[in-house]
C-alpha cells in the first residue's frame, strides 16, 4: 500500500522526465541531419514556374526549377542550362547549346526537346503565362536543332533574348510535370531540390536531388519550409531556435537584430523601386507640369521612413540607384515647394485640385507611404482622399485605370530594359498609366536590337531623361532586403535580385 | 429520445450548409477582384489574363460554376485550388484536426477561467472578488485578439523564451511538444471566450440563486454546498450550456486571427488566403466544413437539453 502511494507521488514527475527524454531525443535527432528550417513569410501561390507571379512562390522554385541562362551573385549574366549562345547575322535568330549530362529529379536526361516543350508551354495562350515577352513573345519559334541544341526565331531582331531567359519563370520542366488539366502542381525541374512532403501552402520539404549535376551540391540534406506570415512570431520563431532562416524581418527590427550576437542579419539594397504611378488618362495628370510638380513636392526621406523605416536609397529621377552599371546622373527633383507650385499655376492650378491616393491594405508599407504623401501634396494645394483597398480589388482597379494615383513596386528587375520597356512604352503589357511618347518608343525599341554595353547605355540614357521628365511615374526610393539566420547557418547569399538560392547553404552542426 | 426530431434537424442542417455555400460563392462573386489577376500578379497583359481565366473555368455563368462546384462535392470531389491547383480535398481533412483540436483547448481554458469566476462572483455578489470579475471580462471583451496574441508571443515566447510563438505538432507525434505549441494561441482565442462566458455563468446563477425552489431548498436546511450544486448549478445548467454552444461557434469564426498570428495550420487561415485571393474552390470547401462543424455542435448541444432538463421534448 505503502509502495502504491510513492509509486503515485512519483509518476508525475517519472512523466515529466520522459516527455522531457523525448523532446530531447527529437532536438538530437534534428541535429544531426544537414537540414535547414526555414521560416518564410509569405504563403507561396502555386509552383508552376511559368505561371506564379509572387516572390513567395519563386523562393522555392529558384531551388526546383532552372533556366537556360541566369545572373550571379554579382548580378551579370552567365550560362545555365545552356552552355553557350549566338545570334545569327540577321539578328532573327538565337541558336543555345544545352548542358549535356543534366538529368531531371526524374532521372530522365534533359534535352532540347524539354526545352522546347517548355518555351512552347509559356508561349501557349492556354496556359495563360504572363512570361510571354521574356522568351521571345507570342510570334517566337523555338526549335530543336539536335539533341543538345535549341533555336529561336522571333519577327524582329532581340538582342538581349539571352539576358530577358534568366529567370525562373522560364524554366524547363520535364512534360511528366503538366496534369491532364494542364496545370503544374509541382514541377518537375533540373534544380538541386525537389518538393516533398508538401502541406497545402503552409509547408514543405525541399530534399536534396540526388540527380542534380553540379558535383558536390546542394550542401544541405534537406530545406524544412514554414510559413509565418506575422511578423513577431517570425522573429520569436528565430531566436526561438525553432527555425534557422527566415526570409524577411519587418523593417522597424532590423536594428535590433543587428544588435544581437545570436543573429546574422543581412540587409541588401533590392533591385526593387516604390513610385507612384499617375493616371495620364485623367484631367489634370494628363499634364506634365501638373506630374512635375508633384514629383517636386515629395520629401522622399520621410516617404522612406514611414515606408521602409529609413531602410532605402532615395530616387530623385530615374528608377536606378548608383550602384547598377545601368545608373544615368539625372535626378532633378530633389524637393522644392516654390518650384512645384509655380509648376501648378503655370498649368492653370494655382490652388490645386483634388485627386485620390490607391495603396493597398494588403502592403501596409503602401498605407503609410500614402498617409505621408497626402500631407506633402496638401503644402502645394492638392487635397488628396485615400483608397486602400485589398490586393485582389487593387488588382483590378489597377489593370482597369480607374485611379488616380497607384502606389506600388517593382521587384527583381536586372537589365536595364526591365525597367523602361514593359511599363512605358505605348501600349505594353505592364503599361497602366497611359504614357505614350513615340521618341520614347523609339529608343527603348532601338534598345532592344542593339547588344553593345556602351551604345546600349546612350540609348537608355536618353530614353530616362525623356521618361524623368515626363512623370509617368514618380519614383520613390530603392528599398533594401532583409534576411536573418542563426550563427551556424553558413553560405548563403543575400542577392540584390532577391533569388532565394539554398544551393550553396549549409547548417553546421 | 426523439429520433424523428433528429433527423429533421439533420435535413435542416443540410439545407442551411447548403444555403451558406450558395450566399458564400455568390458574395465572392460580388466582391471586386479576380482571381486570375491575384495568380499573375499586378503586370499581367489582359491576354494572359484571359487566358487564365477561361483555362480556370472563370469565363462560365455563376450557376453553372457553383452547381459544378455541388455536383462534384455531392461525389466527394472539392475541386481544386485555384491558385496552387492543389487538390482542395486533403488540404481541408488536414486542417480540420489543428482547429478542432484549438477550439476545443480554447474553450476548456475559457471554462476553467469562466466557470469559478462567475460562480464566485455570482455568489459573493457586490464583493471585490465580484468587481475584479467584472473589470476582467470587461477587458477581456475589449482588447484586440491580434494584439492580445503579439503580446503574448512578446512576453513568453521572446522575453521569457518558455513557449513556441508559432507551428504545430501533431497530438499523436509528440504530446508535450503538441502541448507547447498549442497553449499560447489557445490562451488568445480562450480569453475572450473566459471574459463572455463570466458574465454569463455569473447572470445565470444570480437568477437560480434568488429563485423560490433556492429558497426552499435552504429554508428546509440543506447544506448550503448542497443548494449550490443539486438546486441551483443544476438549472442554470442550461443556460450555461447554450453559452458554450454559441461561444464554440464564435470561437470556430475567432480561429481566423489566432490561426495567422501563431500560424497554426487551421481552416481559419486557409479560409483568410483564400478570401484573399479570391480562390473560390478553396473558400467553398472551407465554408462548407466550417459550416458543417457549427451544424454539428449545434445539434449536439440541442441533445444535451435532453439530458439536462428531463422536461424538455421536441415535437
Amino acid at each position: 500500500m505503502y509502495m502504491m502511494k510513492k509509486i503515485r507521488s512519483i509518476a508525475p514527475v517519472l512523466l515529466l522526465l520522459l516527455l522531457l527524454l523525448g523532446i530531447g531525443m527529437s532536438t538530437l535527432a534534428q541535429m544531426s541531419e544537414n537540414v535547414l528550417r526555414v521560416g518564410q513569410d509569405a504563403e507561396w501561390t502555386g509552383l508552376d514556374p511559368h505561371v506564379a507571379s509572387t516572390v513567395s512562390s519563386f523562393y522555392i522554385l529558384a531551388n526546383v526549377v532552372e533556366s537556360l541562362t541566369t545572373n550571379n551573385d554579382a548580378i551579370e549574366l552567365t550560362p545555365l542550362l545552356a552552355t553557350e549562345w549566338s545570334q545569327s547575322d540577321d539578328g532573327l535568330t538565337w541558336t543555345f547549346h544545352l548542358r549535356e549530362g543534366v538529368h531531371f529529379s526524374n532521372g530522365e536526361e534533359m534535352t532540347a526537346e524539354h526545352v522546347v516543350f517548355s518555351m512552347n508551354r509559356i508561349i501557349n495562350p492556354d496556359t495563360g503565362s504572363g512570361r510571354v515577352a521574356s522568351v521571345g513573345g507570342s510570334d517566337a519559334v523555338w526549335e530543336a536543332v539536335d539533341s543538345h541544341t535549341v533555336s529561336v526565331t522571333t519577327p524582329a531582331p532581340n538582342a538581349i533574348l539571352p539576358t530577358q531567359l534568366a529567370s525562373r519563370a522560364a524554366a524547363v520542366v520535364h512534360p511528366d510535370s503538366v496534369d491532364e488539366n494542364g496545370v503544374i502542381v509541382v514541377p518537375i525541374g533540373t534544380g538541386p531540390f525537389v518538393v516533398t512532403e508538401l502541406d497545402g501552402t503552409i509547408s514543405m520539404t525541399l530534399a536534396k536531388n540526388e540527380q542534380y549535376w553540379q558535383e558536390g551540391l546542394p550542401l544541405l540534406d534537406a530545406v524544412e519550409v514554414t510559413v509565418i506570415q506575422e511578423d513577431a512570431a517570425r522573429e520569436a520563431a528565430l531566436l526561438g531556435g525553432e527555425v534557422d532562416f527566415v526570409t524577411s524581418v519587418a523593417s522597424q527590427a532590423v536594428q535590433a537584430l543587428q544588435d544581437n550576437p545570436d543573429v546574422q542579419m543581412l540587409v541588401s539594397p533590392a533591385l526593387a523601386y516604390k513610385y507612384i504611378g499617375l493616371n495620364l488618362m485623367r484631367e489634370p495628370l494628363n499634364d506634365a507640369r501638373v506630374r512635375q510638380a508633384i514629383a517636386y513636392a515629395i520629401n522622399r526621406d520621410d516617404l522612406c521612413a514611414a515606408g521602409d523605416f529609413g531602410l532605402c536609397t532615395p530616387l530623385y529621377g530615374g528608377p536606378i540607384d548608383t550602384g547598377s552599371p545601368w545608373y544615368f546622373d539625372y535626378a532633378p527633383y530633389s524637393q522644392d515647394l516654390d518650384k512645384a507650385k509655380a509648376l501648378l499655376a503655370e498649368a492653370g492650378y494655382p490652388d490645386g485640385f483634388e485627386m485620390e491616393l490607391m495603396p493597398t491594405s494588403t502592403y501596409q508599407d503602401t498605407v503609410r507611404q500614402a498617409q505621408v504623401l497626402q500631407a506633402q501634396l496638401a503644402a502645394i494645394g492638392i487635397q488628396t482622399t485615400i483608397n486602400a483597398p485589398e490586393w485582389a480589388e487593387w488588382l483590378e482597379l489597377e489593370g482597369s485605370f480607374q485611379y488616380d494615383g497607384y502606389i506600388c513596386s517593382w521587384n527583381g528587375l536586372v537589365d536595364v530594359e526591365a525597367y523602361y520597356y514593359l511599363q512605358h512604352r505605348t501600349d505594353e503589357v505592364f503599361n497602366f498609366t497611359g504614357y505614350s511618347d513615340p521618341d520614347f518608343d523609339a529608343l527603348v525599341d532601338q534598345g532592344r536590337q542593339v547588344a553593345d554595353f556602351d551604345e546600349r547605355y546612350a540609348i537608355y540614357e536618353e530614353a530616362n531623361r525623356i521618361l524623368v521628365d515626363a512623370v509617368p511615374y514618380v519614383y520613390f526610393y530603392n528599398p533594401a532586403f532583409t534576411r536573418a539566420m542563426s550563427p551556424n547557418v553558413q553560405g548563403y547569399v543575400l542577392r540584390s535580385d532577391n533569388q532565394n538560392l539554398y544551393m550553396h547553404t549549409s547548417v553546421e552542426g | 429520445m426523439n429520433y424523428q426530431y433528429v433527423v429533421q434537424r439533420l435535413l435542416l442542417a443540410l439545407l442551411v450548409v447548403l444555403g451558406v455555400t450558395f450566399v458564400v460563392f455568390m458574395i465572392m462573386q460580388i466582391v471586386p477582384g479576380d482571381p486570375a489577376r491575384v495568380i499573375l500578379g499586378p503586370y499581367a497583359s489582359d491576354e494572359s489574363v484571359q487566358g487564365l481565366r477561361e483555362r480556370l473555368g472563370l469565363n462560365r455563368p455563376f450557376f453553372e460554376q457553383y452547381f459544378r462546384w455541388l455536383a462534384g462535392v455531392v461525389q466527394g470531389d472539392f475541386g481544386q485550388s485555384l491558385l496552387s491547383s492543389q487538390e482542395v480535398a486533403p488540404q481541408l481533412w488536414g486542417r480540420i484536426g489543428p482547429s478542432f483540436e484549438l477550439a476545443m483547448v480554447s474553450l476548456l481554458v475559457g471554462l476553467a477561467v469562466a466557470f469559478p469566476a462567475g460562480m464566485i462572483s455570482a455568489l459573493k455578489s457586490g464583493s471585490a472578488i465580484d468587481i475584479g470579475a467584472t473589470v476582467f471580462s470587461q477587458i477581456g471583451v475589449s482588447v484586440p485578439t491580434f494584439w492580445m496574441g503579439i503580446l503574448l508571443v512578446i512576453v513568453f515566447s521572446l522575453n521569457l523564451g518558455l513557449l513556441p510563438p508559432s507551428g504545430y505538432t501533431p497530438i499523436t507525434e509528440d504530446p508535450a511538444d503538441w502541448l507547447s505549441h498549442i497553449l499560447l494561441p489557445a490562451i488568445t482565442a480562450g480569453f475572450v471566450s473566459a471574459s463572455i462566458m463570466t458574465r454569463f455563468i455569473r447572470s445565470a446563477m444570480l437568477d437560480v440563486l434568488s429563485a423560490n425552489y433556492v429558497q426552499t431548498a435552504r429554508a428546509k436546511g440543506l447544506a448550503e454546498r448542497n443548494v449550490i450544486v443539486r438546486h441551483a448549478l443544476r438549472n442554470a445548467l442550461i443556460n450555461i450550456v447554450t453559452i458554450i454552444g454559441l461561444q464554440i461557434n464564435a470561437l470556430f469564426s475567432g480561429l481566423v486571427v489566432v490561426e495567422v498570428v501563431f500560424s497554426w495550420p487551421g481552416l481559419g487561415r486557409l479560409a483568410l488566403n483564400a478570401v484573399l485571393e479570391r480562390d473560390y474552390p478553396l473558400l467553398q470547401g472551407t465554408v462548407f466544413v466550417v459550416a458543417v462543424m457549427v451544424t454539428v455542435v449545434n445539434l449536439f448541444i440541442d441533445l444535451l437539453y435532453f439530458f439536462l432538463d428531463p422536461r424538455i421534448e421536441y415535437a
